[in-house]
């Protein structure tokens, strides 16, 4: 595979060109909620490489309800397609054989058991809550119920503790209501400074206490008529850790309660590594053994069956740890959604355990609500047909679009859910927008995009990245969906692992340029005739030959044909009220010599549709939408849902196009445009 | 790739040996014997379920802290307390009693939390034979397996659980929908079949009327949500939706404080269901508008599509015989899907159900999954090898068919269900 296609730049990875295999063929499956993804990796020459992958249906289900079947059914295509073989009457052949049949090693990670049902019980909503979500959304968790102390009970002296007033006791009912109407696995508790007050603590503990109980007696109950409910919950302690005797004591009757350092032992430290583990640790203790066949798959594996999103993780902090890259993972799936972001003073994880665009699209389309997913497709269409159409994907799940119609919907969804864990991704930081230059799409749905372009348009919409440190965003993909897999065997074999994902992983879709800013002061946004502004003017020079200047407007966006083969020099001159990446309005920005963008599949993208994204109302939205879909060349096959040249002649153009190949104006103020290649 | 749906038999499967186990989810009592012939609703088993604790707050009911309600008891553990009986009373000014929700055993009081438990006495459970067939073997204590020569059938989901009743067709094709027009009194008693979609008016008035069932093609997700008693009103979908989940909401109060329709689509860790799976899921909150014993089975989706003809016409071949139908629904983690059953006379020949169902190849003709098709099947025409461009761009296994009226399209293999 070409250099292009690697995951890191060309200078670096020349660290990494031989590798320091001490095994020889790896088998790597990733066990997700709707296929099972076998991969096989092994010494070609002097490299460790990726040799095939195939796939095959997860069988959790009856009549199988045994994941091994699914295993054994990928690993069977994988013979097929390699002729390696790997099987020996349905036993995997370990170690690896002189003729090179067999493995060496065998390693798993899944996303298929179900997500743990946690509560956040915290003091305050504002700091104790918010470091506790951060925490409680970096694995397949869905946070079922949040309880803080409102301010009628808050502002009961600590000496009164014994005595409940009526608002008390009514917010008291409420809340063992809310945490027995979806029973959780775990509570997060978090709450005070280390050494701060202990009565909210108390107060918190006594509520989590009585619906615990409630809950044990329910679970009991169940129990004797064969039925499953769940039992007490596990109690993680994350607050005033002076408080943790007294928490103790009030919850004598929970059998699980765990310490941990308090997410906040001071106002301005937060600190949501231990957590974060904690409950990693008990998803892997908890639900993980839930998958069917786990048992046998367990003793197949050398190690533990990681979850998924600990692998993916892993991959964002490599790729910042090695080559300084801020980079954002971005995985759509069947059930979940996860955003995973490496950084300067960012390392978070979004897993939205229940959100997806399959079994997760119902909670979606609940969570975001219908115009949300609307507003995304390039026509119209009413809630109702929208509504039919998610239902009709979650009662059968393994269905692929048919339609371009279908696609569209499809990659609505995926935005919308993205959208959803961007949220999340936002919130926990001071409020400022994650910052990444490099953006990595993966999952089934977007490694399978018919075309490039509609996968890099997904991520652009849904994420919007503002490129403010460089004022460029490289766009990827992980088409070979090996990302589970590399980051699991990067906890064997490091090296090994880091060579395979530079050489093997990535297909880079191209460079995109964040235009920001908006025509005048706070205007708004541009009106649906006439001449929209000019938001940027690229000039770029080939490496290869050939130079071209395009001037973009504002509202637009556009793409630059640049092969992945190709890099090239850029002069970004933004407009009058413009900016791109962290500098003034209208400052333009240069490529260092030797830093030149790389191109991809799809090319050099000009976003110049502002941040964040505003899609007018009414009849002009879907034209629009059309409008940035052709402009990526990713309109969805088919005549199902109107052409563009249909879209010009049924409304007025939302931004006439003043694109134009002209000489590059002068460069009162420039700045060199400090591009990763 | 091996499969294509999730199940991997056949979704219509004509004169097959069925056997159904039948059995009480605690130790009980068998009350047949291997041999005997049983009818729909003959009882099989019959046990005691044991008895559930009801928790009351007997502090919130009187307006005092924990301990001082402690002193207002006006019951002891271990005795009994009837329904609306009084638990515990505070005197004087502002007067207050709180009483039993149930009739049962008071079981304990919790001074912490001002929480009182009741025990409601335990409760007969019996399971029916639901088909009519030959009991085959006992399961001690637990129930029977019975056995008949069917025709069963599939659906995709379902409302409600195991029914049975004479089939009675309402429609004169695959394609009518199911409004509150063609709905009568002929319903009554019935498992009725219809054709395409079903609105939820025509829903409540066969349950005026007394029907047990409805099998039909499809329904609006809107319809279904009227139907089981959520709003459908959008105005108040997100404010509601945010309620549910105790986050933020904008602060507005509305009218219509039925749940929002979208929570019945929450599933999983979302969903109140112990497994988080059943479709549509339960809301504990909420008593269902929908009698325990009507059961509506949909064999396409959601929408408006016809029911598959060969469905139709199979069924509607058995208009005025008994059919025992299931409408119990689980996506995942015990995948569970609706089903009918037509037993047959016993000596119908008939085969074994085997799993792996009809395979795939030129000719078979197979029902189609996408949205824009359900409800129709087509022949297959042509099987490319290895993936390929489906119509949506999207590359992967693909399967060329034709469709009645000359339409041909190239489908993603997973969008396809073989007939037999």
């Amino acid at each position: 595979m070409s250099s292009e296609t690697t995951g890191a730049d060309s200078k670096t990875t020349t660290t990494t060109t031989t590798t320091t295999a001490t095994v020889g063929a790896v088998l790597a499956v990733d066990i997700g909620s709707l296929y099972t993804r076998a991969a096989l990796f092994d010494i070609v020459g002097e490299e460790y490489r990726f040799i095939a992958r195939a796939s095959a249906f997860t069988t959790a289900e009856a009549p199988y309800s045994d994941v091994t079947a699914g295993v054994y059914n990928s690993i069977s295509e994988l013979e097929q397609a390699t002729g390696h073989r790997l099987l020996d009457q349905n036993r995997l052949l370990m170690p690896q054989r002189r003729d090179g049949s067999g493995i060496d090693l065998f390693i798993a990670t899944s996303s298929a058991a179900p997500a743990l049902r946690l509560v956040v019980a915290a003091v305050s909503a504002d700091i104790s809550q918010h470091s506790a979500m951060q925490a409680a959304q970096t694995t397949y968790a869905q946070v079922v119920s949040r309880i803080t102390l409102d301010e009628g009970l808050h502002a009961i002296p600590a000496e009164d503790e014994g005595i409940l007033g009526s608002a008390a006791l009514a917010w008291f009912q409420e809340e063992m209501d809310k945490l027995l109407a979806l029973p959780p696995d775990v509570i997060l508790m978090a709450g005070g400074i280390d050494n701060g007050p202990v009565a909210p603590l108390i107060r918190l503990a006594q509520v989590i206490a009585g619906a615990a109980r409630e809950q044990g007696l329910r679970a009991e109950r169940a129990a004797r008529i064969g039925e499953v409910s769940p039992g007490m919950p596990t109690v993680l302690f994350a607050g005033n850790a002076a408080a943790y005797e007294a928490v103790r004591a009030v919850l004598s009757g929970v059998p699980d309660v765990r310490q941990l350092p308090n997410v906040r032992p001071e106002l301005t430290v937060e600190q949501t590594g231990p957590a974060e583990a904690a409950l990693s640790e008990l998803y892997r203790e908890r639900r993980l053994p839930q998958i069917p066949g786990y048992a046998v798959l367990s003793r197949w594996v050398e190690g533990p069956v990681v979850p998924t999103a600990e692998a993916e993780r892993l991959i964002a902090r490599y790729l910042y740890a090695y080559y300084g890259r801020e980079t954002l993972i971005a995985d759509v799936g069947a059930a979940s959604t996860s955003l995973f972001l490496a950084g300067s003073n960012q390392d978070r994880a979004v897993v939205l355990g229940d959100i997806g665009v399959a079994y997760g699209a119902g909670n979606l389309l609940a969570e975001r609500g219908a115009d949300n997913i609307l507003r995304w497709l390039p026509f119209d269409m009413s809630q109702q047909e929208l509504t039919d159409r998610v239902l009709n994907r979650v009662i059968r799940p393994l269905t692929l679009p048919q339609t371009g119609r279908d696609l569209a919907v499809e990659h609505a969804l995926a935005r919308e859910a993205l959208v959803a864990a961007a949220g999340h991704l936002q919130d926990h930081s001071t409020g400022r927008p994650a910052r990444y230059d490099l953006l990595i799409g993966a999952g089934g749905l977007l490694a399978h995009a018919p075309r490039p372009g509609q996968a890099a348009l997904l991520l652009l919409d849904a994420l919007q990245p503002t490129a403010e440190s460089l004022g460029s965003v490289e766009l990827a993909l992980d088409t070979t969906m090996l990302l589970p897999a590399i980051g699991n065997l990067a906890r064997h074999q490091p090296a090994s692992a880091a060579y395979i994902f530079d050489h093997d992983c990535l297909v880079w879709l191209g460079t995109a340029i964040v235009v920001q800013g908006e025509p005048g002061m706070g205007e708004p946004p541009p009106p649906t005739s006439g001449q929209a502004p000019i938001a940027v003017t690229v000039h770029v020079e080939r490496k290869q030959g050939g130079s071209e200047t395009v001037q973009v407007p504002y509202g637009a966006i556009q793409v630059i044909p640049l092969r992945p083969d190709e890099r090239a020099a850029l002069t970004v001159r933004p407009g009058p009220h413009f900016r791109v990446g962290g500098g003034e309005a209208g400052k333009t920005l240069k490529t260092r010599p030797g830093q030149e963008v790389k191109g991809g599949l799809v090319g050099l993208i000009v976003d110049a549709r502002g941040r964040p994204l505003r899609l007018p109302h009414g009849p002009h939205r879907a034209a629009t939408v059309r409008r940035w879909w052709s402009a990526l060349d990713a309109s969805p096959a088919g005549e199902g849902y109107g052409s563009v040249a249909q879209a010009g002649e049924a409304s007025a153009p939302l931004f006439p196009s003043s694109t134009a190949h002209a000489a590059p104006p002068p460069d009162p103020a420039s700045a060199e445009m400090n591009q990763h290649t | 790739m091996s499969l294509y749906y999730p199940i991997p038999q056949p979704t219509i499967a004509s004169n097959v040996l069925l056997r159904r186990e039948r059995r009480l989810p605690v130790p009980g009592e068998v009350l047949v014997r291997a041999g005997q012939r049983v009818e729909p609703s003959e009882v099989i088993a019959q046990g005691t379920l044991p008895s559930e604790p009801v928790s009351v707050n007997i502090a919130a009911d009187l307006d005092l802290p924990p301990a001082a309600a402690a002193r207002r008891l006006r019951v002891s553990v271990g005795q009994q307390v009837e329904q609306g009986g009084v638990l515990a009373q505070r005197g004087g000014l502002g007067s207050r009693a709180s009483r039993s929700p149930v009739t049962g055993t008071f079981a304990g009081y919790d001074p912490a939390t001002g929480i009182g438990l009741i025990n409601t006495p335990a409760e007969p459970v019996s399971v029916q034979a639901h088909i009519k067939g030959i009991v085959t073997d006992l399961i001690p204590h637990y129930g029977a397996v019975i056995e008949t020569p069917a025709t069963l059938i599939r659906g995709i989901f379902g409302v409600g659980g195991e029914q049975h009743g004479v089939l009675k067709v309402i429609v004169t094709g695959n394609d009518e929908p199911v409004t509150t027009d063609i709905v009568d009194a002929r319903v009554a008693y019935a498992i009725v079949l219809g054709g395409s979609e079903v609105t939820a008016d025509a829903l409540r008035r066969m349950v005026q009327l007394g029907a047990r069932g409805l099998i039909t093609g499809s329904i609006h997700a809107s319809e279904l949500a009227d139907f089981l008693g959520y709003s459908t009103e959008l105005r108040a979908l997100r404010t509601l939706t945010r309620t549910h989940l105790r986050l933020p909401g904008d602060g507005l109060s509305y009218d219509d404080d039925r749940p929002p329709a979208t929570n019945i689509w929450r599933l999983g860790a979302s969903s109140a269901a112990s497994n988080g799976w059943d479709f549509p899921p339960p809301n504990p909150g909420m008593p269902s508008p929908v009698p325990p014993d009507f059961v509506l089975v949909v064999t396409e989706g959601f929408g408006s599509a016809p029911m598959c003809p060969r469905t139709f016409e199979l069924l509607a071949a058995y208009d005025g015989q008994e059919i025992a139908i299931d409408g119990t629904t689980r996506l995942r983690w015990g995948l569970a899907r609706p089903e009918i059953i037509i037993p047959l006379a016993r000596t119908t020949p008939v085969r074994f159900l085997e799993e792996g169902g009809p395979r795939l190849a030129v000719g078979t003709n197979v029902r189609l999954l996408a949205h824009d098709y359900l409800g129709q099947i087509a022949q297959v025409t042509g099987l490319p090898v290895g993936p390929r461009t489906a119509d949506s761009g999207i590359i992967t296994p693909v399967a060329d068919v034709l469709v009645p009226g000359g339409q041909r399209l190239r489908v993603p293999t997973v969008n396809l269900e073989v007939l037999e």
